[in-house]
């Protein structure tokens, strides 16, 4: 089986043992967990690397995808742990599968 | 920048603002923080703990990345700028040490609570059981102080000293105006006239008065009696108290002789300096030792204060010794007559206050090389006085 799918069966098969247990999926299933804090703030746990950093555009590698940040005045504050914090003002959070 | 990033130290990349995404991807993927971006024109600059220093160079380096290191900041970097400058940290330390040490001694006192005992006893007596400016307050047994003060003297009824940083507030109680200690279990008191006088108004506290208005009254006479009598025949006592006014004469008398041998100063002045620091003198210029027979001495004690008038525990004494020879000096009758009008004028001054001025004469006169003023003063003042008496029974 292709790796894009074994990873895809295995995160079904996690999502599914969470929802059974009634616990939140990313704590049996590694994910990238996005926290938007009001317009100004975005925190993206669980991130594989920064694909594109700009003012107005900030591209981030997900579990599975990518995660593009679109505004204005987009900085990354801190990234610790595998967390990247970007902060400005957000005007559109995308996901979308990874090239 | 946080606390840890200080203790740590931290330093400056700057780089192509081109590379931003392959740096900050870089150093994501390495576990590298970066904080403080700034960008300014085409460069970038960020700020990256001095642990990571090295790891983040070689990502650089693994990048083909060009980066500028700033120079070292925070706590290693002080430490390195001390350790250049060892005098800075020394006197750090020794302002360190000088503020826990001057904060045991006190600085000042403050005397709340005394309405006829001068600041200056209460200083000098506390000064002679050994508190005063310059005491190491953490050593002191304060209510042992207490107990001894009240002890060594007859003016303070009550006595509190407590410390409020390095000021010492002391509040006292005084005694009663005349002087009484108050235990008045077994002691009963009359007021009696302390001169002669014409009674103008008795006003009675406790007791009864013994006297009225137009009364006379000679010293020691009974004005206000604390022997009262009981309707059964017996008698019981009181403290009597109260105030007993009377138009008093008092008589004056000045002379000044037209001749007389004076000490004069000569001109010749030394002046001497010395610096006071809590209890520790320091003289500044040269010791004079001058025979006082012959010298005048004048001393004069300056305090220094911060701009706000907050004082410091520190005095500069300035001591002048004036010297002096003897002359005899001849004054003219009006020379005479002016002082002896001005010394006269002080004795009225003296014996008016507290009290009206009614009446006054003088009469001038010189005979025998002396001028003499006399005047008679007619003062409306209190007269009385408080004089106990010991009660052994009561008697029927």
């Amino acid at each position: 089986m292709p790796e894009k799918q074994e990873r895809r069966r295995r995160r079904t098969l996690g999502e599914a043992l969470a929802s059974l247990l009634e616990i939140p999926p990313d704590a049996v299933v590694p994910m990238t967990v996005c926290t938007v804090r009001g317009r100004r703030e975005i925190e993206a746990a669980g991130c594989g690397g920064i694909l594109e950093y700009g003012p107005e555009r900030v591209t981030l590698a997900a579990d599975g995808g990518v995660i593009v940040i679109e505004g204005r005045g987009l900085g990354i504050e801190d990234f610790t742990d595998g967390a990247v914090l970007v902060r400005g003002e957000i005007c559109s959070v995308t996901f979308g599968e990874e090239a | 920048m946080g606390i840890r990033s200080y203790l740590a130290g931290w330093r400056e990349f700057t780089f192509a603002r081109a590379s931003r995404t392959a740096v900050f991807d870089a150093m994501f993927r390495a576990g590298i923080p970066l904080r403080h971006e700034r960008t300014r024109g085409e460069t970038t600059s960020v700020r990256i703990r001095e642990e990571d220093v090295r790891g983040a160079s070689l990502v650089l380096a693994s990048l083909g990345i060009e980066a500028e290191i700033g120079e070292r900041h925070g706590l290693p970097a002080a430490l390195a700028f001390c350790r250049e400058r060892p005098g800075i940290p020394l006197g750090l330390l020794l302002l360190a040490v000088w503020l826990r040490y001057s904060g045991g001694l006190v600085w000042d006192i403050r005397i709340e609570g005394n309405t006829k005992t001068p600041e200056a006893a209460i200083v000098s007596q506390l000064a002679d059981l050994g508190f005063g400016i310059g005491t190491h307050w953490r050593e002191t047994d304060f209510d042992q102080l207490h107990a001894d003060y009240v002890a060594a003297q007859n003016d303070i009824a009550w006595l509190s000293v407590y410390m409020d940083g390095t000021v010492a507030r002391v509040q006292v109680r005084e005694l009663w105006a005349d002087g009484a200690r108050g235990d008045r279990t077994h002691t009963g008191a009359n007021v009696v006239a302390g001169e002669c006088g014409v009674i103008e108004e008795v006003n009675v506290f406790e007791g009864t008065a013994a006297v009225r208005a137009g009364d006379v009254i000679r010293p020691g006479e009974v004005a206000i009696s604390g022997v009262i009598e009981k309707k059964d025949g017996g008698f019981r006592w009181e403290y009597a108290a109260g105030e007993v006014w009377a138009s008093v004469p008092v008589p004056l008398s000045v002379e000044i002789p037209l001749e007389r041998v004076e000490r004069r100063p000569t001109g010749v002045e030394k002046t001497s300096f010395s610096l006071k620091i809590f209890k520790k003198s320091i003289k500044l210029s040269g010791n004079y030792g001058f025979d006082p027979a012959t010298y005048d001495k004048i001393d004069t004690i300056g305090r220094i204060c911060l701009p706000d008038g907050t004082p410091l525990p520190v005095w500069v004494e300035k001591t002048v010794w004036r010297e002096t020879g003897t002359e005899t000096v001849t004054l003219t009758a009006d020379d005479a007559e002016a002082e002896a009008r001005a010394q006269m004028r002080q004795l009225v001054r003296e014996e008016t206050e507290g009290g009206v001025l009614l009446e006054k004469s003088f009469r001038g006169s010189l005979r025998d090389g002396v001028w003499r003023l006399d005047g008679l003063l007619t003062v409306s003042r209190q007269i009385g006085v408080t004089r106990e008496f010991a009660v052994e029974d009561e008697k029927s």
